[in-house]
């Protein structure tokens, strides 16, 4: 895969994820937030991670941003900011991680040739060989979850409103 | 300089943007985009880890992101509780939380 394709897949998911820092609408920041997923999965795609790749558009663009949009819907979109809510006390703790995690990089090390390619193949055989019995109780942790979300959502009709 | 140090920086880069979510914005979706940045950013990491030593890193993310939809799928609903009870979407509501 080309250089530049891996480029513009990070340049984009950076602008977008710099985009929802600032942005005033939620609406606006749940699109942004759909962009730079869509960025992350292009740059699975030029990482040879193929399966990551559907993956994730399934899992964000299908699952995560529509739950977004569902709780946007339900809480009403009419509480937009009107003042700037980012201030530089709030943004110096991330700047010195940044600084930090930057001054740990060992910029020496270059990747061998001979490594597998995790295509949608090989890490299908991987899962369902080695990974399976975590595989299933994966399945068993979503559905009690699905369960705790909706126990947690449902409105019972003896509590009173506040 | 190579291409995978910029994948380095990158993921380092969308972190901190994601924990400057976490530290400036007051909405409860907005903190939820945060944490999902964060993971995303943790994720493209474990792969690019995964094509430099050949390790199963790969399989880890497949696991992270059914963990991520646990995650939102929990969050949200905690997120409906809170604004029916409050009526706001606003965390700063819920520091008044206390056990009676």
């Amino acid at each position: 895969m080309s250089e530049g394709f891996l480029f513009t897949c990070e340049a984009a998911t950076l602008l977008c994820a710099v985009g929802i820092l600032f942005s005033r609408s939620i609406f606006t920041s749940t699109m942004l937030f759909l962009s730079s997923c869509l960025g992350i999965a292009g740059i699975f795609y030029s990482l040879d991670a193929t399966y990551l790749f559907v993956a994730q558009i399934a899992v964000y663009g299908g699952g995560i941003v529509v739950l977004f949009l569902f709780a946007i819907m339900i809480a009403g979109q009419k509480e937009q900011t009107s003042t700037r809510e980012w201030s530089l006390t709030g943004l110096l703790p991330p700047a010195l991680l940044f600084y930090l995690l930057i001054s740990r990089i060992d910029f020496s090390t270059t990747s061998q040739k001979d490594t597998i390619a995790y295509t949608a193949e090989e890490t299908g055989k991987i899962i369902f060989s080695s990974y399976l019995f975590p595989f299933e109780l994966s399945g068993i942790l979503l559905l009690i979850a699905l369960l705790g979300a909706i126990l947690i959502s449902i409105q019972k009709p003896e509590s009173h409103e506040n | 300089m190579r291409i995978e140090s910029t994948l380095l920086i990158f993921s380092s880069l969308l972190f901190c943007i994601g924990l400057a979510l976490l530290l400036n914005r007051k909405n409860l979706v907005h903190l939820l985009i945060g944490i999902e940045l964060m993971l995303n950013s943790a994720n493209v990491n474990l792969v690019y880890f995964s094509k430099i030593h050949g390790e199963d890193g790969v399989l880890l993310v497949v696991f992270l992101l059914l963990i991520a939809v646990c995650e939102a799928a929990v969050g949200l609903a905690i997120f409906l509780r809170a604004y029916r009870f409050f009526q706001s979407s606003s965390a700063t509501m819920m520091k008044n939380i206390r056990e009676s």
